[in-house]
């Protein structure tokens, strides 16, 4: 695995946001652009502040929009696709999100979701190509 | 969007649609909900119910200038 999965969730996030994101700028740091949302022209930034890439379990990504709104995003290769997952979080119900990754043990994606339960708004799993469903935490 | 009429016409807690914020995942749109009338109206942005902050409209000039505090 190692840039490709990063790639494909850097790529996935892209798509989910209808943004243009470099991995390097995104993994390493934040993005800033300005989206069209109805009649605002906003800024949406888009911070990574916290991660965790681990070859066993995946990468996953905590990124600061704005507000309140956080976004919890997973990638996992598997033998037919890569699994993603998106969360959407809403950080007054949450620990800081900033190196919330980094300050617990290396989770999988189902313990992370867990954990985070009570900050998730909304969850998404990628179905296919450009197309996204639903889900619930369990 | 709006018009200048219709941002003059709105009532504190009204609500408008402002677009997608994730379209390349789901349709929910961000709401505006006005908290504050007058020369500038108030918006709270929230995006399924979590809150993204205060967008302002004014409708001095010939265009509606919206900012995103």
């Amino acid at each position: 695995m190692g840039h490709g999965l990063k790639e494909t969730l850097i790529y996935s996030l892209a798509d989910a946001l209808g943004m243009n994101l470099d991995v390097g700028e995104m993994i390493n740091g934040s993005a800033s652009r300005i989206v069209k949302v109805g009649p605002l022209a906003m800024m949406m930034k888009c911070e990574v502040v916290s991660s965790q890439l681990s070859a066993e379990h995946g990468y996953f990504v905590i990124l600061r929009m704005r507000g309140n709104l956080a976004l919890f995003m997973s990638a996992k290769s598997s033998r037919d696709f890569d699994q993603m997952t998106l969360h959407l979080l809403n950080v007054a119900k949450m620990d800081s999100p900033t190196n919330w990754l980094e300050e617990r043990p290396v989770l999988t994606v189902d313990e992370a979701s867990a954990q985070l339960k009570p900050a998730i708004v909304k969850s998404f799993v990628k179905v296919a190509k450009n197309r996204w469903a639903e889900s619930t935490v369990s | 969007m709006l018009t200048k009429d219709e941002l003059a016409s709105l009532a504190v807690g009204d609500m408008i649609e402002a677009g997608e914020m994730l379209a390349g995942i789901t349709k929910e749109p961000i709401v505006l909900r006005v908290t504050t009338t007058g020369e500038a109206v108030v918006f709270v942005a929230t995006y399924f119910g979590v809150s993204l902050g205060k967008v302002t409209a004014s409708g001095r000039g010939e265009a509606i200038q919206w900012v995103m505090a």
